[in-house]
Order: structure tokens, then C-alpha cells, then sequence
């Protein structure tokens, strides 16, 4: 096969277009999780520790970034940036327009980016999720709007699939770079699996004390294996993904990868982590931002049979 | 095929491959001596040395080697995605519990009050601690978490002071009875979970303590 023709498939896999359910699902968990991390961290009071300036109550000096052209990382900047992002996060969950997502994208980094030693990891997952949204038609479907709308009239529910398929990437981008970055001697199977235990002890990230686990350490290494196994392993869940999507298609592998369900093992084992995550330690955002992407990992046609 | 759809499909190759490269990993944050004589980083080497039969400062230098050519190499091949990256927020930094600390730190906060002749101080805050509460709310956002997690390190000292000055004026601020502000960490051990059922908690010791006056 030529490179031409295989350009020519990639340009037609990539212009293919597909109902927006899926994406718009997406959406609006991304958009409710953004505001509601904001308000949590303004409600416990963090907010003006992590995002002013030290000669502002803050907890050190800031990188202004963008926000040196308005004044700094001061509270009459700050604050009004905050308000604005959670409005947008707002109106982007309700699905007003392509821009109430771009606007969330642009309110989010800004403040994200102030203060490098008081974020995660979710600050990157939740920014180039909101990237890849904007670029969609995920505001075409669940949208308010569609209750103004004039009744017979036909709206353009579309979105570019490609872009469903980046967020599934970018979900296994993340798994597999973290699992080979994760070296340690108590993460690796030939090494103690001790990395559970010794994360749950940790004051920083614990939500509770966690020494009553030792009776049950045996858990915390199965879990420890399981979830360093599950994130390398996580390139399964694209290509499950995409046999999954063309199932009518021809091929051992792909059978094999349906008959198994692999999608479907995957998600389970990253939502079983993902429970375990949040039950046990408090990682901000991430879990939740995690999971609105699972979504992605399914057609819109799926969700819709499911649903009815 | 019209000229839009080559558009398209050459800007999801682009990203596709530029989040691929970025997701290698980045050891330009681990390149730090000083950080690699921290304890938990020497019982990693020690694990390592023991696994791999290699003695453990050579195996440091080693290792130190491979990871100066290791983040040169991947800073060139990076370098043509950085600035999209930057620009659209996508930059795929996935270091996540990449090793945990087995002598972690707790922030304990106190203070000490101006009527007290004997001058005692008394705690306010300390990390996972019921009975004391002082600010807890906002200690247990997982942005604070974050930020108290880096002061325990020896490289962010500058940011641990100026994070206790800041922690003291706002108790100054609420109590005018407080003289004076002490922010520093209880560091321990890790227990095995065998150690914990036998009752043998490892003994630790308090860290780089902070005291912030209240000013005249």
C-alpha cells in the first residue's frame, strides 16, 4: 500500500463526522468538574493561599503569566478571573456555545499556571481535555438551547469523530507515561509491591489515617501490581476501542479482542481504581476528570442503545 | 478531497504525535544531587543495588549519566512540539506517584501566646489530626496538599518560609493573643504493615522548624 492511498484513508478517517453524544457527555462532566473545583477551593478558603500573591495573603510569589498585563495575581484580578471561569465552566456544561468551552480553557490555565507548587496532575488531564472539546461539536447535543428551539426545526448535531479519538488518546497517554515512569522498587511486579501501602500512609494525600489497612496489606499489594499492570497496559484500551468500533471488520485479532471484550475489562479495572482513588486520598480533580473520559471510549450509537 | 480535510487530518497527526513525544518521561526534575541524598530516594538505590547486584554509588553514577543524556536527547526531539504545547495546555508531564515516600512528613502549625510566661506552645494544625483543626478546611484541598508536600523538601525552602510567614500573619491576624508562630514537620518511617500489627511504630523526629514573630 502506498503512502498516498494511506494518506488518503488517515484524511478519510479523520473528516468522518458522528453524532455529538458522546463528546457532549464529556462536556458537560468537564465543565461541572472545573466549576466545582473552583467554588470547593474558594469555599475551603485556599483559594486566596494558592492563586494571590504573597503581599496579597498568598502562600509565596506567583508567576503572574498572563495575568501581569491586568495587574498581577491580586484579588480584583484574581477573583473576577475565577468568576469567570466557573460561569464559563457553567455555561459550557449547559452547552450555550462552542465558546463558553474556550473561554473555560483559556479562565482554567490562567489560573492553574499561577502557582506551579500547588497543582496536579489534573490541571494538564483537565487543559488539554478542554482543548480537544473546543475543537469538537460536543455543544451541538445536550444543549439548553435545544429547548429554544423553534419546534420541526433540524439542528446540526455533528462532531468530527477524530477528535472523540484524541480524548481517548490523551486518557492512554497519560496511563502509559505515568506506569513507565513509575520505577520504583516498590511499584514494579519483581519488586516488594509496597507502593500502595506506602502512598495510603502518606499525611499528605490521605484522606483519613489508613494504619487499620495492615491487617489487609495483602490488598494493597494486589492492588498495587493491578494498577501499575492496568496503566501500562492502557494502549489495550484504545486498540479495544477501535475493534469494538469496527467489529463488522474482518481479522483474528479484532475477534479476539471482541469476543474478550478488552474495552470493557479496562474500563472496569481503571474504574475500580478510580473508586479506590477517591475513597482512600484526596488527588483533587483528577479521578473525576479520569473517568468523564471513559466516556469517550464509547460510540454515540452505543450510549444511545444503552440508554434506550 | 477538499482542502479543509487534509487540514484537519495533518493537525490530528500533529497532536497525536506531539503528545506522544511529550509523554516521554522528563528526568530534568530528578536531576537534583541534593535530592538524591533525601531518604527515601536512598532506600530506592539501596533496592535497586540490591536487585540489579550493581554497588550503589555506581550505580548513582550510572544512572546520573544516563539521565543527562537521556533528557538532552529527548530536549531535541521535544523541542519542534514545544511551543504548540505550551500554547494549546496540552504538555503531557505524567510524573504521578512516580516513587512513594517512605518517610513522608506532617506539618504540624502552633503557636504561642503572649500571656504565656512559660512560654509553651501549643498546636493549632496538624495534618490528618482531629483535635487540631486550625484552617483545616483549606489544608485539606488537594492544591494545599500539594504545596505543603513540596515544603518538606529541602529545595523548596525558600517557599516553605515565606508559606509559614504567610500562615503566621493570618493567625496574627485572628488572634490577637498569639505572639508568635513555629510551622515545622513530624518525619518518620513509614511502619510495614507487620510492624503496625505488632504494635512497633518507628520513632521520628521533628524537621526544620520555622518560628515567625509577630512583628512590633
Amino acid at each position: 500500500m502506498s503512502l498516498g492511498s494511506n494518506w488518503g484513508r488517515w484524511v478519510e478517517g479523520c473528516s468522518r463526522t458522528e453524532d455529538a453524544l458522546s463528546v457532549a457527555i464529556v462536556r458537560v462532566a468537564i465543565g461541572l468538574i472545573v466549576a466545582g473545583h473552583v467554588v470547593h477551593l474558594a469555599w475551603s478558603g485556599a483559594l486566596p493561599l494558592v492563586w494571590f500573591d504573597a503581599d496579597h495573603g498568598g502562600l509565596r510569589d506567583l508567576d503572574e503569566g498572563a495575568l501581569r498585563w491586568a495587574g498581577g495575581a491580586v484579588p480584583a484580578v484574581v477573583v473576577p478571573v475565577c468568576v469567570g471561569t466557573v460561569v464559563s465552566a457553567l455555561a459550557m456544561a449547559l452547552g450555550l456555545t462552542r465558546w463558553a468551552t474556550w473561554a473555560t480553557w483559556l479562565g482554567f490555565q490562567i489560573i492553574a499556571d499561577l502557582n506551579g507548587q500547588a497543582g496536579g496532575s489534573y490541571d494538564e488531564l483537565l487543559t488539554a481535555t478542554l482543548f480537544l472539546l473546543g475543537w469538537s461539536g460536543a455543544h451541538r447535543r445536550l444543549s439548553v438551547l435545544r429547548f429554544f428551539a423553534r419546534p420541526g426545526s433540524v439542528a446540526d448535531t455533528s462532531s468530527l469523530a477524530c477528535v472523540r479519538w484524541l480524548l481517548v488518546l490523551q486518557l492512554v497517554v497519560m496511563y502509559t507515561s505515568s506506569a513507565i515512569q513509575k520505577v520504583s522498587a516498590h511499584w514494579v511486579p519483581w519488586g516488594d509491591h509496597m507502593a500502595l501501602w506506602y502512598i495510603l500512609q502518606q499525611p499528605t494525600w490521605q484522606r483519613n489515617p489508613m494504619l487499620w489497612v495492615a491487617p489487609f496489606a495483602g490488598l494493597t499489594r494486589v492492588a498495587t501490581v493491578t494498577s501499575w499492570m492496568f496503566e501500562l497496559t492502557a494502549p489495550l484500551l484504545l486498540v479495544g476501542a477501535w475493534f469494538r468500533e469496527t467489529r463488522t471488520r474482518a481479522g483474528v485479532v479484532r475477534s479476539l479482542f471482541n469476543r474478550l471484550d478488552v474495552r470493557r475489562l479496562q474500563l472496569l479495572v481503571g474504574l475500580g481504581m478510580h473508586i479506590g482513588i477517591e475513597a482512600t486520598m484526596e488527588v483533587g480533580a483528577f479521578s473525576l476528570a479520569s473517568l468523564a473520559l471513559y466516556v469517550a471510549c464509547f460510540s454515540p450509537d452505543e450510549l444511545r442503545r444503552a440508554a434506550s | 478531497m477538499e482542502i479543509r480535510n487534509h487540514l484537519i487530518a495533518a493537525a490530528v497527526l500533529w497532536h497525536a504525535v506531539a503528545m506522544g513525544v511529550d509523554a516521554t518521561p522528563d528526568t530534568s526534575a530528578g536531576l537534583k544531587r541534593s535530592a538524591w541524598k533525601e531518604p527515601t530516594v536512598q532506600a530506592e538505590f539501596q533496592s535497586w543495588s540490591a536487585m540489579l547486584g550493581v554497588p550503589q554509588p555506581e550505580l548513582e553514577d550510572q544512572l546520573w549519566t544516563f539521565a543527562v543524556g537521556w533528557n538532552a536527547a529527548r530536549r531535541s526531539v521535544v523541542k519542534p512540539f514545544h511551543r504548540y504545547l505550551s500554547w494549546a495546555q496540552c504538555t503531557q508531564s505524567w510524573q504521578m506517584f512516580v516513587a512513594p515516600h517512605t518517610t513522608p512528613s506532617r506539618l504540624q502549625i502552633q503557636e504561642r501566646l503572649s500571656a504565656d510566661a512559660a512560654e509553651t506552645w501549643s498546636t493549632i494544625f496538624e495534618e490528618r489530626d482531629p483535635d487540631h483543626t486550625w484552617m483545616a478546611d483549606a489544608f485539606g484541598v488537594e492544591r494545599m496538599r500539594a504545596s505543603v508536600f513540596r515544603w518538606s523538601w529541602p529545595s523548596y525552602e525558600t517557599s516553605w518560609k515565606r508559606g509559614c510567614s504567610a500562615l503566621a500573619r493570618l493567625r496574627f491576624a485572628e488572634s490577637q493573643s498569639t505572639s508568635a508562630v513555629r510551622c515545622r514537620f513530624w518525619q518518620a518511617r513509614t511502619p510495614s504493615p507487620e510492624q503496625v500489627i505488632r504494635g512497633e511504630l518507628p520513632k521520628g523526629k521533628w524537621m526544620r522548624p520555622v518560628v515567625v514573630e509577630r512583628p512590633e
